[in-house]
């Protein structure tokens, strides 16, 4: 078929292209660290179900806008107790962890507590028939209670977004909640984020510079290493971790990110990331780069051939 | 359960069958190679944890296609996985993965671009990976059939789009002789900030 052939030439790398900038080295690497990392217990299904009974649920009745509001405005701080608080307590009151509601079809789940145990979101969706698995990870202030990842088979399952609520990292509208077909069966892994303990690492970040986060209105690419640190100073920011940018992309003497005090303060910092509460981690290096602009929200991100 | 030494070695076994077309599935997609790094990194964690969901065979690769399409679109959204899981592929791949050269010009590229980000990843899947209506099927979650209407749309949506390009271009052409690439405007982003 000609168009496909045409479409096929219009393919950034080939697969051999790919695999050679891999080493072989590097190959093994990847597989060794993955097959050591914990190999998960069965799926957490009907054993657990049972435990359901008597919990109160969250009813339909609740209003999800209202909750969700809640939910993004942000600092769970106040509640960081509960956590352990209820783990060893009885049956005993709880709010509901999440919110249920229906839109036609669909049922809409936003999360309403983000520090709740884990168990009790399994079983809220379980009471709904659903064999959806809730985690949470801990992610920087502007993304708590945003959706951080979803995996689930086809594309039943939809993220519900909000214009505007936070800044994601990859240009795309805020990831609030989900949006279930009633009846869904299948099992599928939701993550959403929740407040980072103290020193405790991000696993998903909003850009540092976002709203919400503690670069949020600095400008900082291009500047040097003195210069960005001396306004961090002022907000109580520290960096921990700092990775290398090398002008021809070949990082290669400090692959594994520079030690702080191999950093000169007269290198440029190229991007910041949250790292974890009141930290950041910078990508420096000795050369100045010309920085492109970040993709303009809502923009389709990556055509495989748009630069 | 089946013990660690076996889950190690059918794993290392899709591991070594579908590292490379993975890798070209990311990199083809992703923004950059950090970006890749982090895709491939998560995509096959998942395929350890949820190994017994792997299909045997060649079914591995459209399943594995199937959950880096998602990861790639929980990317987008935002979610970045730092795991130090690719660290070490991240620093090799860098943070550049396409060429100095632009091979998004031209009248195919432009007619590809102004498709549907849906209609795009249909021909890809087809013209990048060369995949069958089958194993497209694995990689969307969806029945075969449905993939062959879906994918006739697009074709023809491409013909069309390709038939306009074309033409526009031979208009311009003629109107102007000069060279007219198409690019996309994007604020600097030292200006932005």
């Amino acid at each position: 078929m000609r168009h496909d052939e045409l479409i096929g030439r219009l393919a950034p790398v080939t697969d051999e292209e790919a695999a050679r900038r891999v080493s072989p080295g590097t190959r093994s690497d990847l597989a060794d660290r993955i097959m050591s990392t914990a190999v998960p217990e069965g799926r957490p299904a009907r054993r657990r179900r049972a435990l359901v009974i008597g919990l109160p649920l969250a009813g339909a009745a609740v209003a999800a806008s209202v909750v969700a509001a809640s939910v993004l405005s942000g600092s769970p701080a106040p509640r960081r107790q509960t956590p352990q608080t209820t783990r060893s307590g009885a049956p005993r009151v709880q709010l509901a962890a999440l919110t249920f509601s229906t839109q036609g079809r669909y049922l809409i789940v936003k999360v309403k507590d983000p520090l709740a145990d884990p168990a009790r979101y399994r079983k809220e969706f379980a009471a709904h028939g659903m064999n959806i698995d809730l985690r949470l990870v801990p992610v920087s202030p502007s993304i708590v209670g945003t959706v951080v990842m979803a995996e689930s088979e086809g594309d039943a399952i939809k993220v519900i977004s909000a214009r505007g609520r936070c800044r994601t990292g990859g240009g795309g509208d805020c990831p609030v909640g989900l949006k279930i077909p009633l009846g869904y069966k299948a099992h599928s892994m939701e993550v959403f984020g929740r407040a980072a303990r103290p020193g405790e690492q991000y696993s998903s970040t909003a850009p540092a510079d976002a709203p919400g986060e503690v670069m949020h209105g600095l400008t900082y690419r291009g500047r040097t290493v003195a210069e960005v640190l001396a306004m961090l100073k002022k907000r109580h920011v520290t960096v921990p971790q700092y990775r290398y940018v090398a002008a021809n992309g070949d990082n290669r003497p400090y692959r594994y990110g520079v030690p702080p005090a191999k950093v000169k303060p007269g290198w440029f910092v190229h991007d910041a990331d949250p790292w974890a509460q009141g930290q950041v981690m910078l990508w420096v290096g000795p050369t100045r780069q010309v920085h492109e602009g970040p993709p303009s929200p809502g923009a389709p991100v990556p055509t495989p051939t748009a630069r | 359960m089946e013990p660690l030494d076996e889950r190690r070695r059918r794993f290392a076994e899709i591991y070594a069958a579908c590292h490379d077309p993975v890798l070209g599935y990311v990199m083809r997609r992703a923004e950059n190679g950090h970006d890749a790094a982090d895709i491939l990194a998560e995509t096959f964690l998942i395929a350890w944890r949820r190994l017994d969901d792997v299909p045997a065979g060649g079914g591995a690769r459209p399943w594995l296609y199937g959950v880096a399409r998602r990861v790639l679109a929980n990317h987008r959204r935002g979610e970045r996985r730092r795991s130090a899981l690719g660290d070490r592929l991240r620093a090799e791949l860098g943070p550049v993965i396409r060429p100095a050269e632009d091979q998004g010009s031209g009248a195919v590229a432009e007619a590809f671009r102004g498709l549907s980000e849906d209609d795009r990843e249909l021909l890809s899947l087809v013209g990048w990976e060369g995949l069958d209506a089958g194993e497209i099927a694995t990689v969307l979650g969806c029945s075969r059939n449905a993939v062959r209407i879906r994918l006739h749309r697009a074709r023809k949506r491409f013909a069309r789009a390709l038939a306009d390009q074309e033409a526009r271009e031979a208009g311009e052409a003629r109107e102007t002789r000069a060279d007219t690439h198409h690019h996309r405007a994007r604020v600097a982003k030292g200006e932005h900030a």
